[in-house]
């Protein structure tokens, strides 16, 4: 692994923060409109219409069994390059730059390899690829 | 035969795939560990070697095929992907630029390769060659010279950059992103008609009324059109494909007959961009993997000659390709004990493994059976290529094969681009669209002609007895019983049957554009994509196929 810098987006589930790399972010919008979506799994809240994209929205604090936060009021688009997906959260703090450390499990979340230190603290780095391909596994299992 | 329209495909794809090189021999300079871009470096100069072998430059595919040998030692640990190896490689990755760029201007895209082939060849597998410490040996006497020509490349380099600048608003790529934006514009216009047609509705103005009827013929007219643009006959591709199949089964002295069925049928252009890649590695597996050689043929009462098939059928909103063989077939046994030498598989699991889920394991990264390298299919890369460009593309892949009779690979695509009717039905507080051409009928059923066949409801229609299912239950919403003395049903077919289903109300029939659901709700069953209303609301497009 090399240690090189890297910009990343802070926000929070709850009371604890995560990172996301910040280009895997298209947008950050507030939490809207959203219209249901029967079928998927429950951990998703439904899907919006995202400048004329209807995008899912993924309860990201349903999905790692924390407590659902109904009032999470922010929602990140990630790369349309990616995924068509959006994770909604419940506070964005600001995008920093830092070096990226191994810490498995951090954030207590299980496939977290990594974190990023901001402010003294270790803050767990989400990878979105293996969110994704957990999400995908799971598709349907409502 | 006409090489033009396949030479622009191919020349759009292969210069994205060395723009694909030259990031990732960067990045992995930066930081050698990341398998993945070892995995997709070596997939590039693999696809490359294909393409260029299959339009017969025969000087790309041969440099291409030397890059791949080394990546392949660097993929094995043989290699260290230090800075020689980068700079070799993007020496490399320069030239392929140069060929193609004089392919652009209608040249040869010949190139004098010797030299560099000779750089790589040393690379490759330098444990097993002690003979090479003479030709290293050489090679250092032949520095200053070396030298002298690198500072020629920067130049090289330099004015390269401009000219691909120049050359890459010209690709095929960003004229199909275009299209792209062409129809999804058409389905926002369409979308926004709708609209504007339930404005209309309430005002009652004869002039508004005209315009908007006038406005629906214009958009319709203008769909068409769009649609048209991107239709290419299957042909464009499929056309070069015998050419190519004759090539391979002179090079590795097989005689093959080659059947190519559904030429005619139209195909949306992205599908067949992304489609001739994938179809390359698959007939060149057919003919290299698949076909026995004639005399083993001979001797085990087949005919001499081997048949390759190349089927292509659109099943509705789906096109599905099959691309079968009379060879060898694949022993799944065979298949898992390879899988598991390779450490791809535990050897616990080897009784869990079904015949069905060991013909997949051929689309594992660096899964091969070839028993040796050939020029001809190289280590059955192709598969994990194959399968994750069909994924990406919202398809399926499956295999079928049978030892000492041959393999079937069937493809199913969806069609990416789609402006369909849809019926709008509500289920409790939900609204959700099936496709009209999924549907036979719809009806108000009197409540008194359902009865109970077991414990399944049913009803009679025209001396059918028809299953009756609930879109709640389907849905997964809860169940409402129906107090009307008549309950809408719409019949479809699931599964082959037809099929009863009971909804709350019928909203109407509107053109929709449809979405694909993507990453990673792609899978989701039952359903077929998204689609925006006139109001701006979302509603699912469920695939009654799926149920």
């Amino acid at each position: 692994m090399t240690y090189t810098e890297s910009r990343f987006l802070i926000f929070a589930l709850d009371e604890e923060k995560y990172a996301l790399p910040l280009q895997d972010v298209e947008e950050i919008v507030e939490f809207q409109d959203i219209y249901p979506l029967p079928i998927a799994p429950s951990y998703y809240s439904g899907v919006m219409n995202w400048h004329g994209t209807p995008v899912p929205i993924l309860d990201l604090a349903a999905f790692y069994k924390k407590a659902s936060l109904n009032d999470g009021n922010k929602v990140l688009v990630l790369d349309r390059k990616i995924a068509n997906l959006a994770l909604r959260v419940h506070s964005v703090f600001g995008i920093v730059s830092g070096v990226v450390d191994s810490a498995p499990g951090a954030g207590g979340i299980d496939g977290v390899e990594n974190s990023v230190v901001v402010c003294g603290s270790k803050i767990a780095v989400l990878e979105i690829e293996k969110l994704l391909l957990l999400l995908e596994e799971g598709v349907n299992s409502r | 035969m006409d090489m033009s329209q396949y030479k622009e495909l191919f020349l759009s794809e292969a210069t994205e795939h060395v723009r694909g090189m030259n990031e990732h021999i960067v990045a992995l300079e930066i930081n050698a560990e990341d398998k993945e871009k070892v995995d997709s470096l070596f997939r590039y100069a693999h696809s490359i070697k294909g393409m260029a072998a299959s339009m017969g430059y025969s000087d790309m595919s041969e440099l291409a095929h030397k890059m791949e040998d080394l990546m392949e030692g660097v993929r094995r640990g043989d290699v260290t992907f230090a800075g020689e190896v980068a700079d070799l490689l993007l020496e490399g990755v320069d030239i392929l630029q140069e060929m193609l760029r004089d392919l652009e201007k209608d040249g040869e895209g010949s190139y004098d390769v010797q030299d560099i082939l000779g750089r790589l060849s040393r690379f490759v597998a330098p444990k097993e060659r002690v003979g090479d410490l003479y030709a290293a040996r050489s090679q250092l006497s032949n520095t200053p010279l070396n030298v002298e020509s690198e500072e020629n490349s920067v130049d090289k380099i330099n004015s390269g950059v401009m000219l691909e600048r120049r050359e890459f608003r010209q690709t095929v790529r960003v004229k199909t992103e275009l299209l792209d934006r062409l129809i999804n514009v058409t389905g926002e216009l369409i979308t926004n008609k709708h609209r504007l047609v339930m404005l209309e509705r309430g005002l009652g103005s004869a002039a508004l009324t005209e315009s908007v009827t006038q406005l629906s013929r214009l958009l319709q007219i203008l769909h068409g059109e769009v649609m048209k643009v991107r239709l290419m006959p299957f042909a464009a591709i499929a056309e070069c494909f015998p050419r190519m199949v004759r090539d391979l089964a002179k090079k590795s002295g097989k005689e093959v007959l080659f059947v190519v069925e559904g030429t005619e049928i139209e195909l949306d252009r992205g599908i067949l961009e992304a489609l001739a890649d994938p179809l390359i590695h698959l007939l060149r597996n057919a003919v290299d993997h698949g076909l026995e050689t004639a005399s083993a043929r001979v001797s085990s009462g087949k005919p001499a000659a081997g048949t390759v098939t190349l089927q292509l059928r659109r099943e509705k909103d789906q096109v599905a390709l099959a691309i079968e063989d009379d060879g060898r077939g694949m022993d799944p046994a065979a298949l898992i004990e390879s899988a598991i030498a390779r450490k791809l598989v535990k050897p616990e699991e080897r009784g869990s493994i079904s015949p069905r889920q060991a013909f997949m394991l051929t689309c594992i990264p660096g899964f091969s059976t070839a028993k040796q390298v050939t020029d001809i299919s190289g280590r059955g890369v192709g598969m994990d290529i194959v399968r994750s460009s069909v994924l990406s593309l919202g398809g399926n892949l499956s295999i079928d094969s049978v030892v000492g009779k041959g393999t079937r690979i069937t493809v199913r695509l969806p069609l990416m681009v789609a402006i369909i009717h849809v019926l709008l039905v509500g289920c409790s507080s939900l609204t959700v669209g099936i496709p009209v051409m999924r549907i036979h009928r719809t009806l108000e059923l009197d409540r008194l002609l359902i009865t109970n066949c077991g414990r399944q409801k049913v009803f009679s229609l025209a001396d059918e007895e028809i299953p009756l299912l609930s879109l709640n239950r389907i849905v997964g919403e809860p169940f409402m019983p129906f107090t009307g003395k008549t309950i809408p049903v719409l019949v479809t077919e699931v599964r082959g049957k037809k099929v009863g289903i009971i909804v709350d109300r019928f909203v109407g029939q509107q053109e929709l554009f449809i979405k694909p659901l993507g990453r990673p709700l792609g899978k989701l069953r039952v359903v077929a994509g998204f689609a925006i209303l006139g109001d701006g609301s979302v509603v699912m497009i469920l695939d009654t196929l799926g149920m």
